[in-house]
């Protein structure tokens, strides 16, 4: 089946389905949605105006049998940044979306009356249909009504309440095969899926396959890149603890933000840490290893369970845990967990959110620890969409300018994420040089020989230290184009084969002969694309640093600062 | 290797399928005595089941006083070092952490003045062990017995009320005694020396 563009003019609710630009060909995920934005959306539009446009590709290897290939790109101009954005997220619908034909889906124009609506696509349609039962609901609600509307089992992507009242930190929530959600989270997308008054998007793939040009090389390809994964030690611990694994070591390496950034370590990190949580969720019944997609060969996700063995929660990340526990200082696995899905429910951004809170609770909205009391306003207040709701709900920079808050973790007005840049300073230059804000997805790391993105100049030099941040930022870059999950960094960091299997999955999916150097070439191309792209929109080389209290508030324990100066970061977009 | 004969001694007695949940106790710490000057690597190679190829090959990243450390032959200073083990950690971070990683460089070094004078004197090491780690050597330092605060046992068994549930008797000061009076029977005791036994049946 070939690939095709399907597009849905809100304004006119017309719908068409275009050849592939020759341009855009050679492009996925990340490298497809912002090459599209780029191309189409205006630099300077506000992001809830007409001229912005949402768009959802698959990644290049999405739809096939590669492992973990399944992650689905969104893009768009950001409420929240006001900078190019993309955001990736598992579930379905990446692959379903690569099965149905669908290069990209690009959403554009708002419609003039008011009301709701919902599209489905399938390989040979794209309509638009009035909604009326589920607006106003929540995510959860949309699932459910929707598996007794519709037959089989298609991807489904929807806004919460967020969404649709256009908060700055609202997610594009994806279905995973279990019927649990997956969030595209960071950077308020979801509200630019409201602002186009879209509810929910659903994909039936019918009969459709992703066809493969070299069968036989693509089978054999993915056969090494698997096992390199699933080879790889770091597999095993992710499978049994999940991403959260990590509180005990960033607490002890003094990095885990508490207490609205003030200290690096937080006295509760026990109580939630990978471990703990391991324990509870096998005393109750949940999963510890879970996929969020179809393929994953790591399932670095889980279900917790509460404590009468009820689900509670999915896809339980350490970044989501950090900021609800140790940012706000809540000790309370359950509280987090409880939180987490009422956050998931409403369609809003787990780090962005709790990060707000953070601030809340200096401004003395409420008190730090005050578990119950996030569940609380997150009910009472930013489901129903009131003052104090919509401050939290467009994020941490908002919060910090209705309160007068000084100490606001934001970069480019995005929450700065689980790392302490002052104890860990390769992150700081990826937060404060990423193309999309603070986010700690944007520099992964990956392999130094094969790609030779590590650097030439000494690593312990700022210089070096620059060279291999954006070396970094280079191969994420080309990695969220393939549609694949970025821990398969871990295993193309350390097997010799992983790297160069992924390329030859690539070469065989579509009979071409791309070399390592062409995937820096591509990595290279999208972060330079999106630089255009906010240059334009009028961000400078001052908006890449970190905020103030970085350089002047020395982090207990090891009680150091952040101290690159702007010069020094400029220094990034030097390739 | 623990010699303090004030501290009264706790052996818990479970079926062997609980203990792995007693190892997540071990993210807290444990005292372990050793000497100054002693190498990391040798004095973990004391330690139940921490052969050298365990521990270069397994314990990917270790935390000395809270700063990531890349060489096994790093000695133990000050009175009492805090030493953390972990297998591989994910994501920029893990990989900055991370032993002798290609990404080491975009630590943070903190400017910490280490006296280059050492004593070969006792010192008492708090070992933290966490993740797979904990999971697989835990166990080992258990029934060996590990030197904690009470405080410790009490919060974990406060936090993890199921966890009391799963032991099968409690000897105190070789007494045997009820475990749900155990929180009160520690109250004016500051540390013990835990020891775990498994039965069967
Ligand atoms: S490793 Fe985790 S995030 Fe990646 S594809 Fe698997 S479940 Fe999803």
């Amino acid at each position: 089946m070939a690939n095709k563009i399907f597009r849905v003019n809100m304004s006119t609710l017309t719908t068409s389905i275009e050849d592939v630009p020759e341009s855009w060909a050679g492009h996925g995920g990340r490298g497809l949605t912002s090459t599209i934005v780029a191309a189409e959306v205006e630099p300077t539009c506000h992001p809830l105006g007409p001229k912005n446009k949402l768009v959802i590709a698959p990644g290049l290897l999405s739809g096939t049998i590669a492992a973990n290939s399944g992650r689905l790109s969104i893009g768009a101009k950001s409420p929240l940044t006001g900078t190019i954005k993309e955001s990736n997220a598992g579930g379905t619908a990446a692959q379903i979306l690569a099965k149905a034909g669908c290069k990209a889906l690009i959403v554009e124009g708002l419609p003039e009356k008011d009301g709701w609506y919902s599209i489905a696509l399938t390989p040979e349609s794209i309509t638009i249909n009035e909604e009326t039962e589920l607006p106003g609901k929540g995510n959860f609600a949309v699932l459910e009504t929707l598996a007794d509307r519709l037959e089989g089992s298609p991807a489904i992507l929807t806004i919460g309440q967020a969404g649709e009242m256009k908060m700055c930190s609202a997610n594009v929530s994806i279905k995973d095969p279990d019927g649990n959600l997956r969030s595209s989270g960071r950077g308020g997308l979801g509200a630019v899926m409201g602002s186009k008054k879209i509810k929910f998007i659903t994909i039936d793939p019918k009969d459709g396959k992703v066809e493969i040009a070299e069968p036989e090389k693509f089978k054999e390809a993915n056969r090494v890149f698997a096992k390199a994964l699933m080879d790889h030690p770091l597999t095993a611990g992710l499978g049994q603890y999940g991403t959260n694994v990590l509180v005990n070591v960033i607490n002890e390496a003094g990095s885990l933000p508490t207490k609205n950034f003030t200290a690096g370590q937080f006295e509760g990190h026990e109580a939630i840490s990978g471990e703990t949580m391991h324990d509870i969720i096998v005393e109750r019944g949940g999963k510890p290893r879970h996929n969020c997609h179809a393929g994953c060969v790591i399932q670095c996700s889980q279900i917790y369970n509460d404590a009468k063995g009820e689900k509670l929660t999915a896809g339980f990340e350490y970044e989501s845990i950090w900021a609800m526990g140790a940012d706000c200082c809540v000790d309370n696995l359950d509280q987090i967990a409880e939180a987490d899905r009422i956050m998931d429910d409403i369609g809003i951004d787990t780090i962005e959110t709790s990060v707000a809170f953070g601030v809340a609770m200096e401004a003395g909205v409420l008190e730090f620890g005050d578990g119950a009391g996030i569940c609380r306003i997150l009910q009472e207040e930013v489901t129903k969409g009131t003052g104090l709701g919509r401050i939290i709900g467009n994020g941490t920079g908002s919060v910090g300018r209705a309160y007068g808050v000084t100490r606001v973790p934001v970069v480019k007005n995005q929450a700065i994420p689980a790392y302490d840049p002052r104890s860990i300073k390769g992150m700081g230059i990826t937060y404060a040089t990423s193309t999309q804000g603070a986010d700690h997805t944007m520099g992964y790391a990956v392999t130094a020989n094969i790609l030779g993105v590590g650097g030439n100049v000494d690593p312990m030099s700022k210089e070096g230290q620059i060279e291999l941040s954006r070396n970094l930022q280079v191969a994420t870059a080309a990695i969220d184009s393939t549609g694949m999950c970025l821990f398969i960094a871990f295993a193309a960091l350390d097997d010799e084969k992983c790297l160069p299997a992924l390329i030859d999955l690539l070469n065989a999916r579509f009979g071409i002969a791309l070399t390592g150097d062409d995937v820096v070439a591509l990595g290279q191309s999208i972060l330079k694309t999106e630089r255009g792209f906010n240059l334009a929109a009028g961000f400078t080389a001052a908006d890449d640093r970190l905020p103030d209290f970085f350089y002047t508030e020395p982090l207990p324990p090891h009680n150091v600062v952040f101290d690159f100066t702007d010069e020094e970061m400029a220094t990034f977009w030097d390739f | 290797m623990d010699n303090q004969p004030t501290k009264p001694e706790l052996i818990l007695t479970l079926d062997p399928q609980d203990l792995p949940f007693y190892t997540t106790l071990l993210q807290s710490g444990v005292e372990i005595k050793g000497s100054e000057g002693e190498t990391m690597a040798l004095f973990l190679n004391r330690l139940p089941g921490f052969t050298l190829d365990y521990i270069s090959d397994v314990v990917q990243t270790i935390f000395l006083n809270g700063t990531a450390v890349d060489d096994l032959t790093t000695p133990l200073r000050g009175k009492n070092p805090v030493l953390a083990l972990s297998a591989a950690m994910p994501g920029l971070a893990g990989a900055i952490f991370r032993r002798n990683s290609f990404h080491a460089g975009l630590r943070t070094q903190p400017d910490k003045k280490v006296s280059k004078e050492i004593k070969n004197r006792p010192l008492t090491v708090t070992l933290k062990l966490f993740n797979s780690i904990a999971l697989e050597r835990g166990p080992g330092l258990l029934q060996m017995g590990v030197s904690i605060t009470s405080r410790q046992f009490v919060d974990f068994l406060a936090k993890r009320d199921t966890l009391l549930e799963k032991i099968k008797q409690v000897s105190l000061a070789n007494s045997i005694v009820n475990k749900k009076d155990l929180t009160a029977l520690l109250a004016d005791t500051k540390k013990i020396k835990l020891k775990i036994s498994t039965t069967h049946g």
